[in-house]
């Protein structure tokens, strides 16, 4: 069994496949914290919440959090801000081990292969405090951990009748990710430090017009890094494009998007225009496609 | 002393004389100067540039520890109504990494840096005042206004009393929607940051340059009303006041006159539109020079309109084999082909090197049919050219006669080849590719087809546990031998006498003795001790420990 992890800043997510389903695990990366008293210790029984005790408080992470934040006046914090793991803060780290351990069942086989993405890493290459952390916590559930990119992920999951061939972009929380693959690699590779949640706490009445920009000056920055990078600047032919993440899961992303794509000049001609259709899994299916594939690759070397 | 000694002697003396005269007239060894590297002071006042889309562009000046680009903006009086939010920042003479305003973020700035608010639409952008950055004339950037008309780098070099071959040497930033300029009359557009050489500069020509705002800090800042940019289509009262049209004889606008009486930069004495100077074409700088801008040019838009469908899916290929990308014909990924190097020069490469080729092929074909590397017989001509033994004056030997056959014997294949055993697989190896093959096929095409509902399981987290740690907001620890907090007596003395003990029997009775580091801990050794430290229950155990030593007591 092969499974993928998609390590978000705002969410953690995992896929897998159990015969002919796909079974997937999904939890918030926030928590809440609460004073430990009596009456918030009935309301949490009454509701049978997880919390964990911390001297005087109690802690609520995940859906639990955020369910709490719901009816009372609790502030939901992130555990990773910026997708960030914060360095000096102990408790988060704790708490995001629990988180792992709850969206990641444990290995059926020892050194079985799940491949993750990394939340906040911004370079394929990028040797940050994120990606030894959580390596960390995945190998000691059992699995050998591959680490791919977003935006590959993206395309692994819905270009797979153009031959894992496109560019992939993947609208994250606090980063967006531009990857162009082709036939299952990653050629290049653009990753920007915006995210949707630069502009989730506009108002409702201009959200429209917000994203709209948003995205035109998305592409626009990603069109200039692109017009300056040797992996892209190759391509020659139309591409296929795919769009995933938090922000293209809203039912007028499609509009957003067509009219950004008019206002910003793009250097690349395109084919087709996809956005992905469960954008909440999209990443993870990404991951566990590419787990399949190294699995393969892994047989193919043992025989 | 005999004349056998003597030379060597002499020799002698004649090296020590040179060498000695040598080390004199090079003087005393210099002793190696030992010093401590004093840093320069820090300056406290850090200078924050902002041009562009804002009410009030300008150079401010804060004293603090970190100032925000939000602070900075609403400082500036917010963004205009055309401001992009993707904010551009020129942090050490290049584009740094560029931020997307949020009101209610906190994004820290470094000393030094100049704010790009680019404008959304730059086309319909009729803008008769314009700030220009310059940086590399003083040890903090400068914003200045100009007219629109009149902005140029020609009147800027010659407004900053520098030659106009200075041009040359200039970097340009010019904002990402708009192209930049090709000539040194050419117009800046809005937010365009100049770099200049600070070693090409004739200090002495510069003119005097607008101080720098301070900026003043408020402790609760409305950050978000202020900062928030305008509805889009409505433009910002202060850009509105305007003026339709400004006559050519006129100095140019100052922020003064646009901001109610204001001053927030003074202008540059340019000069009126008689006595502006005219480019020399020239001197213009040939392109490819240091006058293109330092980032790569906008990317235009395509003459084709390359908009696709969404989620079209028609266009999508079916197969891999109808993929444009990588076909073998013509891969969409290729590498570049270095400039000026045609594809009939490639192919007459390649017809040469297949020429080439041919020729080998039918050399060997024709001429060397009874080559010695495929003929199991040989010649004796093969051993001893024809030629060489023509030229050599031995005599051919004897067994070396021509055409003299000798047969090699034929290579056999031997009956018992040894086996190319296969390397064995590691035991774990084996058992994971077995697992892995009992648990799930490897149909990629199966899961790839698999487009139904995702289940999704419910998460399993800790319930009840408690966390033995400190809360989110933890103090800091320090050393225990910080000198802060500690008592004035030296650690390395000990301030109470240890009794020695005596037996392991009175051990557990015996108090330890007090911390040597502490003296009024020491002092107060005892019941009033105990009652001073209130006893620690949280903490790690190394705090507990160590709490334990100052209470002078074993656990």
């Amino acid at each position: 069994m092969s499974i993928g992890l998609d390590l978000g800043s705002t969410q953690f997510r995992s896929l897998r496949r159990h015969g002919q389903r796909l079974v997937g695990r999904n939890c918030p990366c926030a928590f809440a914290m609460i004073a430990d008293t009596a009456t918030n210790r009935r309301m949490i029984e009454r509701d049978d919440l997880p919390f964990l005790e911390l001297d005087r408080e109690l802690v609520l992470i995940g859906d639990a959090a955020i369910a709490w934040s719901d009816h009372a006046p609790v502030a939901v914090r992130a555990l990773l801000p910026d997708g960030k793991l914060p360095a000096d803060d102990g408790l988060a780290r704790e708490l995001l081990a629990f988180l792992i351990d709850a969206v990641l069942p444990p290995a059926t086989f020892p050194r079985e292969t799940c491949a993750m993405t990394i939340p906040g890493e911004l370079f394929s290459d990028d040797s940050g405090i994120e990606r030894d952390y959580f390596t960390q916590l995945v190998k000691q559930r059992g699995y050998e951990p591959v680490i791919i990119g977003q935006g590959m992920a993206a395309v692994l999951a819905e270009l797979g009748d153009a031959g894992f061939s496109g560019i992939g972009i993947s609208l994250g929380a606090s980063q967006c990710e531009f990857a162009l693959v082709h036939c299952g690699a990653e050629q290049a590779r653009c990753s920007i430090p915006w995210g949707a949640s630069d502009i989730a706490d506009h108002d409702t009445a201009e959200n429209d017009q917000i994203i709209t920009d948003f995205l035109v000056e998305l592409l626009i920055e990603a069109g200039m890094r692109i017009s300056l990078h040797d992996g892209f600047r190759v391509v020659s032919r139309p591409v296929s494009i795919v769009c995933s993440g938090g922000l293209a899961q809203r039912a007028d992303f499609e509009q957003h998007l067509q009219m950004a794509w008019q206002r910003a000049a793009w250097p690349i001609p395109v084919r087709a225009l996809r956005v992905a259709p469960d954008a909440m899994y999209t990443i993870a299916r990404g991951c566990l496609i590419q787990a399949k594939l190294e699995l393969q690759a892994t047989a193919l070397r043992a025989a | 002393m005999n004349r056998q000694t003597r030379l060597p002697l002499g020799c002698a003396l004649v090296w020590l004389a040179a060498v000695t005269g040598h080390v004199f007239a090079q003087g005393p060894v210099p002793r190696p100067k030992f010093g401590s590297y004093i840093p320069p002071a820090a300056s406290a006042t850090g200078h924050y540039g902002i041009l562009g889309e804002v009410a009030k562009p300008g150079v401010y000046s804060a004293e603090g520890p970190e100032v925000t680009l939000q602070e900075l903006i609403q400082q500036a009086g917010g963004m205009s109504a055309n401001g992009s939010p993707a904010i551009r920042l020129v942090r050490q003479n290049r584009i740094a990494q560029g931020r997307y305003f949020n009101p209610a973020g906190r994004d820290p700035l470094l000393p030094g840096d100049i704010v790009l608010v680019e404008n959304l639409y730059p086309q319909a952008a009729g803008a008769q005042a314009v700030s220009i950055g310059l940086i590399g004339v003083m040890d903090r950037p400068v914003v200045v206004p100009m007219r629109a008309d009149n902005a140029q780098i020609g009147t800027v070099m010659l407004a900053l009393g520098q030659s106009s071959e200075l041009a040359r040497s200039v970097q340009l930033i010019v904002p990402s929607r708009q192209r930049p300029p090709t000539s040194a009359s050419a117009p800046l557009a809005n937010g365009t940051v100049l770099i200049l050489d600070p070693k090409l500069l004739v200090a002495g020509n510069l003119p005097s340059f607008p101080e720098a705002i301070p900026m003043t800090r408020v402790a609760e800042p409305s950050m978000t009303q202020a900062a928030t940019p305008a509805p889009i289509g409505v433009p910002q009262p202060a850009l509105s006041q305007l003026p339709p049209s400004i006559p050519d004889n006129r100095l140019p606008v100052t922020n003064a006159a646009r901001n109610n009486g204001e001053v927030e930069a003074t202008m540059l004495p340019f000069s009126n539109g008689s006595q502006r100077p005219q480019a020399n074409t020239a001197s213009l700088p040939a392109p490819g020079s240091r006058l293109q801008p330092v980032p790569a040019k906008p990317v235009e838009k395509p003459k084709k309109s390359t908009v696709p469908l969404l989620n079209a899916d028609s266009e999508i290929v079916s197969s891999v084999d109808d993929l444009d990308l990588g076909t073998e014909d013509e891969p969409a990924i290729e590498a570049a082909a270095p400039a000026g190097f045609s594809f009939w020069q490639m192919l007459g490469i390649g017809g040469t090197v297949a020429s080439l080729v041919g020729l080998a092929v039918l050399s060997r074909n024709v001429i060397g049919k009874d080559s010695p590397s495929i003929r199991t017989t040989m010649m004796d001509d093969d051993v001893v050219p024809e030629s060489i033994r023509k030229r050599s004056a031995m005599p051919a030997p004897q067994m070396l006669q021509k055409h003299r056959r000798f047969d090699l014997p034929e290579p056999t294949l031997s009956a018992k080849r040894p086996r190319i055993q296969p390397k064995p697989i590691a035991e774990t190896q084996r058992a994971e590719v077995a697992s892995a093959q009992q648990t799930e096929p490897h149909d990629l095409a199966e899961l790839l087809a698999m487009r139904g509902p995702i289940e999704t399981e419910s998460v399993v987290l800790p319930h009840g546990l408690k966390l033995r740690r400190a809360p989110l907001s933890s103090t800091p620890f320090y050393r225990i031998d910080d000198a802060a907090e500690l008592p004035g007596a030296p650690h390395e003395r000990p301030t109470t006498a240890a009794t020695p003990q005596r037996s392991l029997d009175d051990a557990a009775t015996m108090k330890v003795p007090a911390p040597h580091f502490s003296t009024a801990i020491a002092a107060a050794d005892g019941p009033a001790m105990e009652s001073a430290i209130p006893e620690m229950t949280g903490g790690k155990a190394i705090e507990r420990a160590l709490h334990q030593l100052l209470r002078g007591k074993l656990s």
